[in-house]
């Protein structure tokens, strides 16, 4: 286990700065962080047609309410856990790209919920808002990334020669 | 027969237990803040006490008394007295990793062993004395900015570290340090609900 927690810290710090580098956020998060915004207008004008989208800002057109999805809100961190913890296990590559994108997924799609339960949950109260926003949804989106990994390590076979048998 | 643990119950238990932790959190947020801004103060101000002149709670929310102040539409250091500028934030917004692992703890199924959750606890304050030195560590030199920089005679590099630490501290290890820690201290568990990766760290070694 030392050697899988030294490369996830590893993995994760390494891509953390990497993400955080001008030219990373200007033509990869920014982007990425503006489609999100556009998916979740999408999602949203299906059932209302109150939502306007500009960037990474989703305002409501008739009250004085916007959101603006900054980092921490784009799922990207939550990503780089999953991918950093799914890197450091050594498994067969399929397993490891069958786990990412699963997790992409799972953590992409929970993140438009929590976007657009946000937007809504703002318009009606801004207390509940903050501390959906700041708490709440932090912890909830963490979890997912930790079931997703917990679920794609039980698809995992015992290592060959490791002594571990199938019950 | 399959000796399998199942996944569901566990996660169903996490998602019952996380309102519970959240409200014993939000709570006594007093009284488990007090240790990380007591430890926070006294690292902050053995190391720059030309520049922090006191830091505490005011109810929820931190309290960061500075030794610069406006005069004259400058910003100086060393103002008249009641002149010191003063930023609140919000020392909650890195501290939410506490029911975030005491809800992973208490759901863990098997003997209680009160000393892991402690444990984990402990660490997660350490972990949040962290967050803290970064966030306020950003408000002196951005906020606060070119008299804090010149007064501690920081670089462009100890800036950029501040931004660093700042992002590391407020974003990532709120995030990732419950699930680490909860993976570290119970890897028993974990062990039971996936043997593949259990076998993968034993042969690792």
């Amino acid at each position: 286990m030392g050697r899988f927690l030294f490369l996830f810290i590893f993995l994760l710090a390494t891509m953390f700065a990497i993400e955080m580098l001008q030219p990373v956020q200007r033509h990869v998060v920014l982007p990425w962080t503006s489609l999100l915004a556009d998916a979740s207008g999408w999602l949203m004008r299906l059932f209302d047609d109150q939502v306007a989208v500009s960037g990474k800002i989703i305002s409501s057109t008739v009250k004085p309410f916007s959101v603006s999805i900054e980092p921490g809100c784009n799922g990207v961190e939550a990503m780089i856990v999953l991918v950093a913890a799914i890197m450091a296990v050594r498994a067969p590559l399929g397993y490891k790209i069958t786990g990412l994108l699963g997790g992409f997924v799972a953590i992409q799609g929970l993140n438009l919920v929590r976007i657009i339960s946000l937007f809504y949950l703002g318009l009606w109260d801004r207390e509940s808002f903050e501390w959906a926003h700041l708490y709440v949804w932090q912890a909830l989106i963490i979890l997912d990334a930790l079931v997703v990994f917990l679920v794609w390590a039980r698809f995992l076979p015992p290592e060959p020669g490791s002594g571990a048998v199938d019950a | 027969m399959s000796t399998e643990t199942s996944l569901r119950p566990f996660v169903v238990r996490v998602l019952l237990l996380l309102p519970l932790a959240f409200a014993l959190w939000y709570f006594t947020a007093a009284w488990h803040l007090a240790p990380v801004v007591w430890l926070s103060e006294l690292i902050l101000r053995s190391w720059m006490p030309d520049a922090v002149a006191d830091l505490r709670l005011r109810g929820d929310a931190l309290l960061l008394v500075t030794h610069f102040g406006e005069v004259g539409g400058r910003l100086v250091a060393n103002p008249p007295p009641g002149e010191n500028l003063g930023f609140l934030s919000n020392p909650l917004s890195y501290s939410y990793s506490l029911p975030v692992f005491a809800a992973l703890a208490l759901a863990t199924p098997g003997r209680r062993q009160w000393w892991r959750l402690l444990a984990g606890l402990a660490i997660l304050m350490l972990v949040a004395v962290a967050s803290m030195l970064a966030t306020l560590l950003k408000t002196l030199a951005f906020d606060v900015g070119s008299v804090f920089v010149a007064q501690q005679q920081w670089g462009a590099l100890a800036r950029n570290g501040a931004a660093m630490a700042y992002q590391f501290g407020s974003l990532l290890l709120p995030m990732v340090t419950p699930v680490v820690l909860w993976l570290a201290l119970y890897r028993g568990y974990l062990a039971e609900l996936a043997p593949g990766i259990a076998s993968r760290w034993r042969g690792a070694r």
